[in-house]
């Protein structure tokens, strides 16, 4: 059971009128790299930045090694010598070379003298490749050797935990490479580290929990293979799977049958949907809602949703209606009934009694 | 550097080129003219008596005084001799010369004749008649009517009836000589003409004159071809050999014609009823004035100096002031001339506080003035320094006890000869007055040198005891101060300009100006110490105001709300308030009552002013540097403060040193206006030069020079600065010292 390194306990960060994180409870463990992802404003960097209190949370606690690091008489300087922190705007001090940049903190904060932390920075640039660099400013560098001192610069304080906010968010593609590789590196020395990152492939690679984070909070919490190979969830799954959803709902027979035709083009142009699938799915909503399962409920209630995969270009369609037991296959309508089976397959049905919307239809579209 | 120095040699060049053209020179008398350049004709009596006259002279050949007078005009000659009476004809015809009153010689005028027998007798019987008209005095009648002041006035004779019995002469004349003989309607007239006509109709003869050249007259005279030569011939030895001269018709005067000045002696006051006229504000001498000049235009102008100048250039037509000033102001080469009728009398008094101390001193000065007046020292003083030379205006300070204690005298010591600088120090009438008044009732005294207006404040509120200035008398004023009886009685009068001032060259009187102005009585000295007073406050100020702007503006960093909200309010009033303001208002208001160096309140405010703007750079420089780079250096450990010593104020520092830069540059101009609390920096040593030199252009030349030389070294320094402190020129054994690569 490794030690609990950071704990967080019921945190509230609210700006104003927006509220990103609720009552956000988590445990870093020492050893733990972790993957923090999610949709943009969903406080994946919020949560990142109240870890070394550079956002002071609303609400809640967080201990740095059973340290309340939110009590107003912490030493917040000191405990932030033990957690590091790479920016997405890199962040070098422009007013000193690259030696200088690695060797000052050390040297002022943990009294380091001069030959030491040389000797020290000299090591670590050249474990990054970048010794020749070392005399010069940090505007003369590009973006990905900026990064790459960076992270050097902070792994110069031996830190506990090194905290990651979006770190290749700001390079061009061809520099995201040999950040990543330095990344990987730090990953396999041990030290504990926190990745908020849009880059999926990399994240599965180097980290061994997965943070998805949604709806003011985590919303869902496991392995790599847990979260991007089987999200339980929807809305993790609809991330994972870069899903494009759409919901439809009907109550009553005499419904605007040309409006929710329009949602569903303006659906498929919005995502690009290719005009093969959207045909199935206007056809699909034609014949099996209008034509097999509206006729047989007095008081219609029908939720249906749509998913579109831009990943794989795949559309899975779910439809829920109340009333009655009613599998489909047991519509008298058979010219509908062969139509929707010609464009859908893996047809999943269920009945669950104690829902109102008892009728549960899953299938995948088919777009020939 | 390069401008500044082909500026000097172009300066250099041009100074020399133009020296060539003209010099000016005040000529008064004939000694004057000892080595000067004159002109006179190629041949005439005037001309030998003139050569003799100044041997050491450089001469000029002009035959015609046309010529002569525009020479003159054009500064290449100093003086051109010829006739008083056709000095003064030429100015009745409105031509603007003058002349010296001192003769040169005096000339015999006569006719001549033919020297053969006929011309004996003719000449005889011309001697004959003279003498008759001579005892008659008809001879002085005619001379009374031609040569009559009123040289306008046609003058016309009656032609005799000529019976021609005994002949007709034949006459020549230039006809160009007036009033002797000219031509006036077509025709020949003039005294010699009458005097002929009249000797004709006497002797019976008939006569003819023609007009001919000079030299064509003689000729004849000479060969017997004609009888009579009339053009005003002056006798000299010479052609009494080639001729036969009659006794003299008249005598006159060889005189030097010399440049036109300005000719006020023959004007009154009413002559400037509607002129503009210069004044003092608020001050009795316009009160006097307008008694007398009601619609003349008065304008208001604060200094003596400026008066002067004022005058020269032509703004104002005259100025009223005491006579006591005027005399000094010519007697110290200043040309300007008064009337003699007087507007009034106008007293000048010593000025007190007005509580129990001011009034003790006030009858202290009362006895004692009364006391010089009746033993007659008081007039003693005022000749020594109303009258006479510069040099003999000295006195012997007095050993002074200061028993009873050390009294303020506060001037502006711009009003000579009442109290003036003189070689760094104040002297005057009312000094020597103020030194002895002292002596003899035990004070020690010291003197400070301000603006009239702020030792009014001063005395009012008592900081300065004594107010010495040549202040005007006036006892109404007597609500807030106290005066002292008068000191002196002048009269109030009308000053005029006294030269002409077209054809001057312009860069000839430069090395006068500039010699008056530098080495006359060390006023060097005076700019030197201006100079240092300047660059103390400038850089006290700069050094105080820098640390207090940083102070400031970490102590904002600690964003307590209460002192930041103070803070913010200071600085948008700080910004809002012109720096004379500010200035007064500390030395009036904040130090009032305080005794303190002027000098040291400059610096304080200052200091003041630079922090504000300084705090304002490091302000606007932080917040524009990425917020980024601060958050990595609190990510790392540091603490707020040691993040911003360490990595954004260096940058700030570079980003906005070159505002820093013109920001103390402007201090040090802006120290300029420390006069006013009696600060003597260079701009305040400038203004009382040129209240001695009655000059304003050379020393505001050399004033701004030396400015713009010191910010340029300031510049020059801050720039050295900045190259020491930009860590991009660092070197890289400077970065990596003390360690082995």
């Amino acid at each position: 059971m490794s030690e609990v390194l950071i704990k967080i306990e019921n945190l509230t960060k609210s700006y104003g009128n927006v509220t990103p994180l609720k009552n956000v409870n988590l445990e870093i463990n020492k050893g733990d790299i972790i993957a923090v992802i999610g949709p943009s404003g969903t406080g994946k960097s919020t949560l990142l930045r109240c870890v070394n209190r550079l956002e002071k949370p609303t609400g809640g606690k967080i201990f740095f090694h059973n340290e309340d690091i939110t009590d107003k008489n912490c030493r917040l300087d000191i405990v932030r010598q033990k957690i590091g922190m790479i920016f997405q705007s890199f962040n070098l001090f422009a007013n000193m070379t690259v030696i200088e940049n690695i060797m000052v903190a050390p040297m002022e904060l943990r009294r380091m003298n001069k030959q030491a932390a040389y000797d020290n920075a000299k090591n670590l640039l050249k474990s990054v490749g970048l010794l020749n660099k070392s005399f010069n400013y940090p505007n003369e560098l590009s973006g990905g050797q900026q990064q790459r001192i960076a992270i050097v610069r902070a792994l110069a304080m031996e830190p506990e935990i090194i905290l990651f906010d979006e770190p290749t968010s700001a390079l061009d593609p061809t520099m995201i490479g040999e950040v990543e590789s330095v990344i990987k590196k730090v990953s396999q020395t041990g030290t504990t580290m926190m990745i908020v990152t849009h880059g999926m492939d990399f994240a599965k690679e180097i980290s061994n929990r997965v943070l998805y984070m949604d709806e003011g909070g985590i919303y869902e919490d496991g392995t790599p293979q847990q979260i991007f190979d089987n999200p339980k969830r929807d809305k993790t799954r609809q991330f994972i799977k870069r899903l494009k959803v759409l919901e439809l709902t009907i109550t009553s027979h005499d419904f605007d049958f040309l409006e929710i035709n329009t949602l569903i083009e303006e659906f498929a142009i919005k995502n690009d949907i290719a005009p093969k699938m959207r045909n199935a799915l206007l056809s699909l909503f034609e014949e099996l809602c209008l034509q097999i399962i509206l006729p047989v409920l007095d008081n219609p209630k029908i939720k249906i949703l749509i998913e579109y995969s831009k990943a794989d270009e795949s559309s899975t369609f779910n439809i829920k209606y109340n009333g009655k037991k009613f599998d489909i296959n047991d519509t008298t309508n058979d010219i509908a009934l062969s139509i929707v089976k010609g464009r859908a397959s893996n047809f999943e049905y269920q009945f669950v009694d104690d829902n109102e919307l008892s009728n549960n239809l899953k299938f995948k579209v088919i777009s020939k | 550097m390069r401008k500044f120095f082909y500026g000097t040699i172009f300066l250099i060049c041009a100074a020399i080129l133009f020296t060539g053209c003209g010099t000016e020179t005040k000529i008064t008398s004939l000694k004057d003219l000892e080595k000067g350049r004159l002109a006179v004709w190629s041949v005439s009596a005037i001309t030998t008596m003139v050569q003799e006259k100044f041997p050491d002279a450089k001469f000029f050949y002009i035959d015609s005084v046309g010529d002569m007078v525009q020479t003159l005009n054009q500064n290449k000659i100093d003086a051109f001799f010829i006739e008083k009476s056709r000095a003064n004809s030429m100015q009745a015809e409105g031509i603007k010369i003058d002349y010296l009153p001192e003769p040169v010689g005096k000339l015999r005028i006569g006719y001549i004749f033919t020297k053969n027998e006929k011309g004996r007798y003719l000449c005889d019987q011309m001697n004959e008649f003279l003498k008759k008209l001579t005892d008659s005095g008809e001879l002085d009648k005619l001379k009374d009517k031609w040569f009559t002041d009123n040289l306008t006035k046609k003058q016309t004779y009656e032609k005799s009836e000529l019976t021609g019995e005994n002949g007709t002469l034949k006459m020549l004349s230039e006809a160009s000589a007036f009033p002797y003989s000219y031509i006036q309607d077509g025709e020949v007239t003039g005294y010699e003409v009458e005097l002929i006509d009249k000797f004709c109709a006497e002797y019976g003869y008939n006569y003819e004159i023609e007009i001919v050249d000079f030299g064509v007259m003689i000729g004849n005279v000479n060969l017997g071809r004609a009888d009579v030569g009339i053009a005003a011939m002056q006798y000299t030895e010479e052609r009494g050999e080639q001729f036969l001269f009659s006794e003299p018709t008249q005598w006159d005067e060889c005189i030097a014609v010399i440049k036109k000045s300005a000719d006020n002696s023959k004007k009154t006051l009413s002559d400037f009823k509607n002129s503009r006229i210069g004044c003092w504000p608020e001050c009795g001498y316009e009160v006097l004035a307008r008694k007398i000049l009601p619609d003349a235009q008065y304008v208001y102008i604060d200094t003596l100096g400026d008066l002067v100048l004022n005058l020269k250039q032509n703004k104002i037509d005259s100025f009223v002031l005491g006579k006591v000033y005027a005399d000094n102001l010519i007697s110290s080469g200043v040309e300007v001339e008064y009337l003699d009728e007087s507007f009034g009398e106008i007293s000048t008094a010593f000025m007190f506080t007005k509580s129990a101390k001011g009034e003790k001193l006030q009858s202290q000065m009362n006895e004692f003035l009364k006391k010089l007046t009746d033993g007659g020292e008081l007039d003693n003083l005022k000749e020594k320094w109303f009258t006479g030379g510069e040099e003999k205006r000295v006195f012997e300070k007095n050993k002074l006890s200061g028993e009873n204690g050390t009294l303020i005298i506060e001037t502006d010591a711009i009003s000579g000869p009442y109290v003036y600088l003189k070689e760094n120090e104040v002297t005057g009438y009312e000094i020597e007055l103020i030194d002895k008044f002292c002596a003899e009732y035990g004070y020690n005294y010291e003197i400070k040198i301000t603006e009239f207006e702020t030792m009014l404040g001063d005395i009012n509120l008592g900081k300065g005891d004594i107010g010495v200035d040549a202040i005007e008398y006036k006892p109404e004023r007597g609500e807030n101060m106290l005066f002292s009886n008068p000191n002196n009685v002048d009269q109030c009068i009308l000053i005029v300009n006294s030269n002409s001032a077209d054809d001057e060259s312009f860069l000839s009187t430069i090395e006068k100006k500039l010699v008056a102005t530098l080495i006359t009585e060390n006023r060097w000295q005076m700019i030197l110490d201006g100079i240092k007073i300047t660059l103390i406050i400038t850089i006290f100020a700069i050094i105080f105001g820098t640390l207090a702007g940083f102070a400031i503006f970490m102590v904002y960093r600690e964003k307590n709300p209460t002192l930041n909200k103070i803070i913010d309010k200071m600085i948008r009033i700080m910004q809002g308030l012109p720096q004379m303001i500010l200035l007064m208002f500390f030395y009036y208001v904040i130090f009032g009552s305080v005794e303190i160096n002027s000098a040291i309140v400059a610096v304080i405010v200052f200091s003041i002013l630079l922090s504000v703007a300084v705090f304002i750079m490091l302000k606007s420089g932080t917040e524009s540097i990425p917020k980024g780079q601060m958050e990595a250096a609190l990510a790392l450990g540091f603490s707020d403060r040691k993040a911003f010593l360490k990595f954004i104020l260096p940058q700030v520092t570079v980003i906005f040193f070159p505002t820093y830069q013109k920001t103390v540059v402007e201090l040090l101009l802006s120290t300029s206006i420390v006069g006013y609390i009696a600060v003597q920096d260079l701009t305040k040593m400038g203004d009382l030069i040129r209240a001695r030199t009655f000059d304003a252009f050379v020393p505001l030349i050399v004033v701004s020079a030396i400015y713009f030389v010191l910010s340029w070294l300031l510049l020059k320094l801050t720039d050295k600065i900045l190259t020491k402190i930009d860590p991009k020129n660092r070197k890289r054994e400077e970065i990596l010292k003390d360690v082995d690569l």
